[in-house]
């Protein structure tokens, strides 16, 4: 008996230790993991300001491709950290704080990984805009048209504003439609009910025929209920009379 | 809070208890999914999300087995809720078992709203191919239920995702399918241009020129106010550029009209593609020079 306990006390120590080791190493990625992607955002919000002007694409590349390396390879660490921690959990007997505290690492995980999606998207997509308005005659025709620009360019950027303004009407207008088109039905979904409504109310004879008649079998079984204790009552009277 | 747990689990108890034992009275399935029901409530107010989706499954289960369709529907709907929370994949299989069962019971605008939601779920995790699957099935049912405008809103996702995927036939014919049902809608004719554009790359990426050309007669039929636009313009010029095979005119088009309009990433993305490839055509016939 006691050395059996012992056994257990010591398996319980170890399972904790191993608990709380791997909540530093989780807790030690997650650092990691909020710095780089930080420097990552930087990274990207730099890319966008040097976009316009292409200014060494090729390292900036390697430096982005590094970057998404390491991130990558630090958010498959701490899932297998987080896979390990559930199954330390699972094994020995959960507590409350120990769910709650799982459920929280998972959650920064996933807010993690959402961000880095984000990030990398918006990356790539800046990226292939580069690509595909950079070549080598758009410099020499840009350096050279780099003087008397400046009023064309305001009167471009406000038929873009215009232009973006155009597409969101579009997309608003869609949704109207839609939203139309549901109105509509719920419309013609109420007619049907009320159509139901009356025809419910042209059954309300039958129904009343039928309330008639349990009535009327429900009074017969009260005669006929009547008339057996009568008759016993009577029956027991004369056979009383008689002795 | 540590109450919400230890709730949860007295009710999976006592509900495992009632499945286990003899239902002579009542409907031993209806009250187990009750007692399931308040445990997964009890188990989201612990934010313990695993063990909630799986008590929903539960339930499903419960009311499969007294079948009662729209039930277990509805719970599997709970239950991608909760997976959500940790497994977008799991929400997918969930959403997909609610989907089939609505199917079942006639219930089609659910269904279609619900295949949505699963190919919204696949394409945040980049599965485009499960993504169309799901998001055609939901065009389908939401057609055969009479709202075209749900329709041709998925019809269009479903266009973008075929592009990405490089089935360029496809996803130029449902361009075109949406552009010829918008042009008699009132107020949605004037986005056909924009339609029209999509179809038009989508034609620049495979490479045809004879057909990028027939494309161009076609949508002026389509449209008859296209030809004016800054997108037929834009599609002239390329096509142009493409049959001569001069890779700096293509960026000149390219680059006037973005100065104009910003290119999305999606356009961005497959005009790069068709522009790597006259380059590579190019490249080519330098070689053989």
């Amino acid at each position: 008996m006691m050395s059996s306990s012992s056994d257990a006390a010591a398996a319980l120590e170890l399972q904790e230790s191993g608990w709380e080791e791997l909540r530093r190493e989780a807790r030690k990625l997650e650092g990691d993991l909020d710095v780089k992607l930080s420097s990552y955002a930087r990274l990207a919000a730099r890319s966008s300001s040097s976009a316009s002007g292409a200014a060494s694409p090729t390292a900036d590349r390697s430096s982005w491709k590094s970057m998404e390396f390491e991130i990558q390879s630090l958010l498959g660490k701490l899932q297998d950290v987080n896979d390990a921690m559930s199954r330390c959990a699972a094994s020995s007997a959960t507590t409350t704080s120990v769910s709650q505290k799982l459920a929280r690492h998972r959650d920064i995980l996933h807010e993690f990984t959402q961000e880095f999606r984000r990030t990398r998207g918006n990356l790539s997509s800046m990226r292939e805009h580069a690509d595909l308005l950079n070549s080598v005659r758009d410099d020499i025709t840009e350096s050279r048209a780099s003087g008397g620009m400046s009023p064309r360019v305001h009167l471009l950027r406000e038929r873009a504003s215009i232009h973006g303004s155009i597409n969101q009407i579009d997309e608003v207008i869609g949704q109207a439609q839609s939203t139309r088109v549901a109105l509509n039905n719920q419309r013609a979904m109420f007619g049907d009910i009320q159509g139901k409504v009356k025809q419910l109310g042209e059954k309300f004879p039958v129904i009343r025929g039928l309330l008639g008649a349990i009535k009327r079998k429900k009074s017969k079984d009260t005669i006929i209920l009547s008339a057996v204790i009568a008759a016993c009552t009577i029956f027991l009277i004369i056979y009383w009379l008689s002795k | 809070m540590g109450d919400h747990e230890g709730h949860g689990v007295d009710f999976e108890k006592k509900a495992d208890q009632k499945l286990s034992g003899w239902g002579l009275f009542g409907n031993k399935y209806e009250e187990a999914a009750d007692l399931l029901d308040r445990a997964g409530s009890f188990f989201k107010l612990a934010k313990n999300w695993s063990r909630a989706a799986a008590v929903y499954k539960k339930i499903a289960d419960c009311h499969l087995q007294g079948d009662n369709k729209h039930d277990a529907a509805s719970a599997y709907v709970e239950a991608a809720n909760c997976y959500k929370k940790f497994s977008l994949q799991d929400a997918a299989q969930a959403l997909n078992s609610a989907v089939n069962l609505f199917q079942e019971i006639s219930r089609l605008n659910m269904a279609a709203r619900y295949s949505k939601d699963i190919g919204e779920i696949y394409l945040q995790e980049q599965d485009l191919e499960n993504a169309a699957v799901y998001l055609n099935r939901a065009a389908d049912l939401f057609d055969s239920e009479g709202q075209s405008s749900q329709a041709n809103s998925m019809t269009q996702k479903i266009a973008e995702i075929y592009a990405q995927l490089e089935k360029y036939q496809k996803a130029t014919e449902l361009f075109e399918e949406i552009a010829r049902k918008s042009i008699n809608n009132n107020l949605l004719k004037y986005g056909v241009r924009g339609t029209l554009l999509n179809a038009g790359i989508c034609q620049l990426c495979r490479g045809d020129v004879v057909a990028i050309n027939n494309s161009l007669e076609r949508y002026q039929d389509i449209d008859p106010t296209f030809s004016g636009t800054r997108e037929y313009k834009l599609l002239a010029d390329l096509a142009a550029s493409t049959d001569e095979g001069d890779v700096g005119k293509f960026t000149d088009a390219v680059k006037e009209f973005d100065s104009m309009t910003r290119l999305d990433p999606w356009k961005t993305t497959l005009l790069l593609k068709a522009k790597n490839e006259l380059k590579k055509k190019e490249e080519d016939e330098d070689d053989l020079t």
